[in-house]
């Protein structure tokens, strides 16, 4: 099913809302490209709201003290414990094969952002 | 936060626990909370001097707000902690928390190393801000007393206001160095004196055995139980507890697992050892378990197979009591932490039950 959840203006680059479908709260992002995503809002750790959490990027390295800043505004850090989860796959940075929250479709048109749930 | 209070809705209907948390940490908003509780002269330290607290690790390394919980910073963006409505409705409503220990964040008072007669009226203010802005607020909300580390005008502080009803323990900040040092004894005399436990709880000021700030914060943090091992080895060995036995002594967010192997490496010692400090009259072990509690947040996520293994080799489960950290980032919920499979005695015993024979509640 698609849910209309808000106008499209409404989410702008670097934004995440919460809203709740089906009994569900899913938290819609815009990318720094301006592409939407939508993840289960719950963090499987402990439960908090991702949308609680910041939206933010994360570092790699392969040498101790290199820091390489990588995927700007697509990382949602969770607000207690700051796991953090990839905003296009719900893939946890730290365990992606074994650590995810589910992922939606989305889609922009007409100027209103659908959820498909 | 609507889906989280569902989820935690659902969790309840099994079986509904009284909570005690251990370890809360209220703040003020800025040294000024202060001010109103300061003698004419030291206000002007604050007021026309500008006196600020030595701020010594750095914290904000993997967000904004890095040390604090990403939603306790409320509308009003008031330092976490320093906000009484928000950390009674996030906290105490949201997690139906019975009683709620508060040890503050001021630790800088007690670890500071010179110029006690300001640390002692920092001190003193903290206790007095702590009473009337939190304390006389909310039945559900027990104290811990700030203490500066000088030993005579730490207990002065202690008779000041010790015999407040909601005052249950006595705050040691653990720093760079050990409490259990003879000329602290007064301390724990006047905290017995008042029927009141010891509470000790990391300041920011802790460094390493053989390794000092260890350059990152997730290193900093990792080392947390050394600094309460050296604690709890500097009180047994200086015969705190043959001196002070019906002292009890909280550990507050320095883990656990830890502890049955301190028990069996000081029992292991003694019995070799002993000579050097025969004053201690019992096999260390004992005071572990008749004299120390400890808190369960930072959650390992371990499971209960592990986690009864732990009990297992403590020999009691009175131990361990819960604690949140509210409002700091690696907060534990009650009804989140414990694994669910242990039994609801063992359960009653660490959400509510240890702390409450502790505090005498």
């Amino acid at each position: 099913m698609k849910y209309s959840v808000c106008k499209a203006e409404d989410l702008q680059i670097g934004q995440m809302k919460a809203f709740t479908v089906e009994r569900k709260s899913i938290v819609v992002v815009r990318s720094q490209e301006g592409e939407l995503y939508a993840l289960r809002n719950v963090c499987p750790h402990k439960g908090p709201a991702l949308s609680e959490g910041s939206l933010d990027g994360t570092c790699t390295a392969n040498e101790p003290g290199e820091y390489n800043l990588e995927k700007v505004g697509e990382v949602i850090k969770c607000p207690w414990h700051n796991w953090e989860f990839d905003i296009k796959t719900g893939c946890s940075i730290f365990d992606p094969e074994n650590v995810r929250v589910k992922t939606f479709d989305v889609i922009e048109e007409e100027g209103t952002v659908f959820v498909q749930v | 936060m609507s889906e989280t209070v569902l989820s935690q809705e659902s969790a309840a209907k099994k079986t509904q626990f009284k909570v005690i948390d251990t370890d809360i940490h209220h703040d003020i908003a800025s040294v000024d909370d202060l001010v109103p509780y300061l003698s004419d002269h030291w206000k002007r330290y604050i007021t026309e001097y500008n006196w600020k607290p030595i701020k010594t690790t750095p914290f904000h390394q993997v967000r904004s707000g890095t040390k604090y919980r990403g939603d306790s910073f409320g509308e009003s963006k008031r330092p976490p902690g320093s906000d009484f409505e928000l950390l009674k409705k996030q906290l105490l409503d949201e997690h139906e928390i019975t009683y709620g220990v508060l040890g503050g964040w001021f630790h800088e008072a007690t670890v500071a190393t010179g110029w006690f007669e300001f640390a002692a009226a920092r001190a003193a203010a903290y206790n007095d801000y702590t009473i009337e802005q939190w304390l006389n607020k909310d039945e559900r909300l027990l104290g811990s007393i700030t203490i500066p580390a000088d030993p005579v005008a730490a207990v002065r502080e202690i008779d000041r206001v010790g015999p407040h009803p909601q005052m249950v323990q006595v705050m040691m900040s653990i720093g760079n160095f050990a409490w259990g040092d003879p000329r602290f004894h007064p301390i724990f005399e006047a905290a017995e004196r008042h029927g009141l436990a010891i509470g000790m709880h990391l300041s920011a000021d802790i460094t390493f055995q053989g390794g000092e700030f260890l350059r990152y914060y997730v290193a900093w943090r990792a080392a947390h139980p050394q600094a309460y091992m050296t604690q709890v080895i500097s009180l047994i060995t200086n015969g705190v507890f043959d001196k002070y036995p019906n002292l009890k002594v909280a550990l507050i967010e320095g883990g656990f697992e830890w502890v049955p192997f301190m028990m069996n490496r000081m029992d292991a010692a003694y019995k070799g050892l002993r000579q050097e400090t025969p004053w201690v009259k019992r096999m260390p072990s004992d005071y572990f378990r008749d004299n120390m509690r400890f808190s369960t947040q930072p959650w390992h996520d371990i499971s209960a197979k592990h986690f009864l293994d732990i009990i297992d080799m403590m020999g009691s489960d009175k131990m361990l009591m819960f604690s949140t950290d509210y409002p700091h980032w690696d907060f534990d919920a009650p009804k989140r932490t414990l694994p669910p499979k242990i039994s609801d005695d063992l359960k009653n015993k660490i959400l509510y039950e240890n702390a409450r024979e502790l505090y005498n509640l």
